[in-house]
């Protein structure tokens, strides 16, 4: 029997591991059923989440069960440790009312305003009204280098390895690697339009955003991590949210460089790209710049068997359990089948490791997050 | 203040003068006339037929479509329910000479165009329900980058004609019953939205810019050409179509470099001659409103309220300014769905919310197919009775 971290890492390289290794993320929302379900009393734990965080961040703090121990998932993922800088971000905010008690701002001054269902807020954009490359050069960066939060990444890089799982390192930036960190501050329609009508400015943030992700990937490189987490949404249901040749022209080379750095330090990283949607006419590039992963492979947007059979050879798939569709609205037995299904197809040889194709929402029924990892564990297994 | 005749008021409205009562035009079109037995029966079984075919035109070239047979029907239904008429016309008629149109139906629902030009063919598939004026393209006649070209050498060779008489002749059969807009030309981003699919045609402003302003300035100066024409004639009311111009489809960035530049040109054209220009923007416009107002447009018509768009009636003249008309602000779900009460409540509200502005009351967009008539004589009811209150 394989050791989590091993059988991760064998499925991801594309060998037959012993079983199909699993992986998922909670909202706050199922977090909060999942401590319900395993009878933590949720009094004192609501006055802290009113400061605004979400409590599943924080539930190491507390001393508080992890889903991921619960239902011994293969993988941990790893963050840097939280900034110590406090930086005055509302000189960016004035042609922009934030509501009073409703909003919260992060170290990249992008402000997030709180929605009305559960965790869903509404981003407001810090370089919205941005004119000049000046303003660029002299926005208060946040110190995501900062010798002092890797730190706090290589101690739990050595004790999650410690206890045999596989770490999937998480570099601090905002969402994404590149584009969704430069729309999170320049505001998303404005950064697209920047790079058809404005390439000076949006280069600039772009080349900015790149050292800084060049920098980390490096460091998780070097410290022992075994994934790099890349990857920004470029997916929207059924097409890109840009055309692929705007992807070609402002993504790839940053992607392609970044790979390339990370390996040189090095070659065992394997590399973990993230989209939600519908990405297949990129797929192929992932792979010649040297993606060794992709997640989430949204059953609903892409036909993900049909990838196993073109690019299973030279990709792994993490995820591919859906939910837009299985999770929500399946049965327990449904999604028993589905399990099985992937398992005989897309871990076919290896190269799956089974995960909602994003965070476990609300609107998942219990019982079916409960046959989710009981079917992983009854029918992964390989023989 | 005597009463005025529907022409009147609506004239009354658009000239920025004061009125008794505002206009109330529903926007009642083929789909509702068809949902009306009493009405749909007034026309043989070849007119209705042309009507449905009707729905499913084409978006490359016009085709003549001869349908003068609904408009006093048209005129009669809003007649009954107490309204206010308006009607649109063109006074000019676009020439395509090098294109040749084939048609070919395919099913009840939808019907194949074919393009024959002499720099290569395009083919688009157009389909409507019965009972929707609303079509759609299950394939666009522009499929890839080169197509372009084509769409280009069309504009190109494009001219227009004269045909101001059509103004006399509507405004006669309207008399004092009813006011004519002129149809102007769709803005040039418009008339790409109907070509291309909507996120294909983002990804070819992504992927070649260049090409992509030069197809529209090329449409632009073919639409000076015609909006000059439309100047010199009659008719005091430009509606200009800006369908597809909603923030659900375009940002605020996208109209000022896109729009904004010639929709100003067609503005100051119309000015100049003494005529007021109308956009009919039925989406998502909140966020375009200042904009709209550097446009030097004078009002909007089929402004939708929330949930279907998302303008207030006060926002809109709160970005426009207290001279802009708006043509609008009637919930057509309300119309549609609504009781009596509710609607005479809604239309109370709305004509509170309005007082003293150069409001149209209008649905916002056309009179959903099978919408009760009892709730369209509501809104006339309510009217008089908001108005006999205030006297």
């Amino acid at each position: 029997m394989l050791t989590p971290r091993q059988r991760v890492i064998t499925a991801m390289q594309r060998e037959v591991p012993d079983r199909v290794p699993k992986f998922a993320d909670f909202s706050p929302a199922i977090y909060e059923r999942f401590l319900k379900e395993t009878n933590v009393d949720l009094q004192d734990i609501k006055v802290v989440e009113n400061k605004g965080r979400p409590l599943v961040t924080f539930k190491d703090e507390l001393g508080l069960p992890d889903p991921a121990d619960y239902f011994a998932f293969d993988v941990r993922a790893v963050e840097f440790g939280a900034t110590k800088l406090n930086i005055d971000f509302s000189n960016y905010f004035q042609s922009q009312q934030l509501p009073a008690g409703r909003y919260r701002i992060d170290e990249w001054g992008i402000a997030y305003v709180r929605g009305s269902e559960y965790h869903f807020e509404d981003m407001v954009h810090p370089m919205q009204d941005f004119t000049s490359l000046e303003e660029l050069e002299t926005y208060p960066w946040p110190d995501v280098t900062a010798t002092y939060r890797r730190e706090v990444a290589q101690q739990n890089v050595e004790k999650v390895h410690q206890k045999d799982l596989a770490v999937l390192a998480w570099p601090p930036m905002k969402g994404g690697t590149f584009f969704e960190t430069a729309w999170g501050l320049r505001g998303f329609e404005n950064m697209v339009f920047d790079m058809m009508t404005n390439k000076d400015f949006a280069s600039c943030l772009l080349d900015k955003i790149t050292e800084l992700s060049i920098a980390n990937a490096c460091f998780f490189a070097s410290c022992g991590a075994d994934i790099l987490l890349t990857g920004d949404d470029f997916g929207m249901q059924d097409r890109m949210m840009i055309s692929p040749t705007m992807w070609r022209e402002w993504f790839k080379p940053r992607y392609a460089a970044l790979i390339a750095e990370a390996k040189k330090i090095n070659p065992d990283l394997l590399i973990f790209y993230h989209s939600d949607g519908m990405i297949e006419p990129i797929i192929p590039e992932l792979i010649e710049i040297g993606v060794d992963i992709l997640n989430p492979v949204q059953p609903e947007c892409m036909d993900v068997e049909k990838l196993k059979q073109q690019f299973g050879d030279r990709i792994a798939f993490w995820g591919t359990i859906g939910t837009q569709s299985t999770l929500p609205f399946g049965t327990p037995e449904s999604i028993k089948q589905t399990v099985q299904e992937r398992v005989q197809t897309i871990g076919l040889g290896g190269g799956l490791l089974l995960a909602p194709t994003h965070k476990i929402e609300p609107d998942v029924p219990w019982e079916n997050v409960l046959a989710l990892f009981d079917a992983i564990d009854t029918y992964g297994v390989y023989s | 203040m005597s009463e005025l005749t529907s022409r009147e008021r609506l004239m009354a409205v658009w000239n920025r003068q004061p009125v008794r009562r505002v206009p109330w035009a529903p926007m009642l079109g083929d789909s509702m006339l068809s949902s009306q037995r009493q009405y749909w029966k007034m026309l043989t079984p070849e007119q209705q037929r042309a009507i449905r075919t009707s729905y499913r035109y084409p978006s490359v070239v016009s085709l003549p479509a001869n349908l003068n047979f609904v408009e006093p029907i048209i005129m009669k239904m809003t007649r009954e329910v107490g309204g206010d008429y308006i009607s649109g016309v063109k006074t000019i008629e676009v020439v395509d000479v090098n294109v040749e149109v084939e048609s070919k139906p395919i099913d009840e629902a939808q019907i194949s165009y074919t393009f024959h030009t002499p720099w290569g063919i395009l083919n688009e598939i157009v389909a409507a329900g019965d009972s929707s004026e609303t079509i759609f393209r299950v394939k666009f006649a522009v499929s890839e980058m080169n197509h372009y070209d084509i769409i280009g050498e069309i504009v190109s060779s494009r001219s227009y004609k004269q045909q101001y008489d059509s103004y006399h002749k509507k405004e006669e059969i309207l008399g004092k019953h009813g006011a004519s807009t002129v149809w102007g030309p769709d803005q040039p981003l418009v008339a790409l939205y109907r070509i291309r699919d909507p996120v294909e045609l983002i990804y070819d402003f992504n992927e070649d810019l260049d090409r992509m302003k030069n197809l529209l300035n090329l449409l632009h100066q073919k639409n000076l050409d015609a909006y000059q024409m439309i100047a010199q004639g009659p008719g005091q009311v430009v509606e200009t179509g800006m369908a597809f111009i909603t923030t659900r489809l375009i940002s605020p960035r996208m109209f000022e470099s896109f729009v904004l530049p010639y929709l100003s040109e067609y503005s100051s054209i119309l000015h100049n001659a003494g005529k007021i220009l109308i956009c009919h923007m039925c989406g998502h416009v909140h966020h375009l409103l200042p904009l709209l107002k550097a446009a030097g447009i004078d009002g909007i018509d089929s402004l939708s309220p929330p949930p279907i768009g998302d303008t207030e009636m006060e926002a809109f003249w709160e970005k426009l300014g207290d001279n802009a008309i708006l043509q609008g602000g009637l919930d057509v779900n309300t119309l549609h769905k609504g009781t009596v009460d509710q609607v005479r409540f809604h239309v109370h509200d709305v004509l509170k919310r309005s007082r003293g502005k150069h409001l149209i009351l209008r649905s916002a967009d056309e009179i959903p197919y099978g919408t009760p008539l009892e709730n369209l004589k509501a809104v006339s009811a309510e009217l008089e009775l908001f108005y006999n209150l205030d006297e």
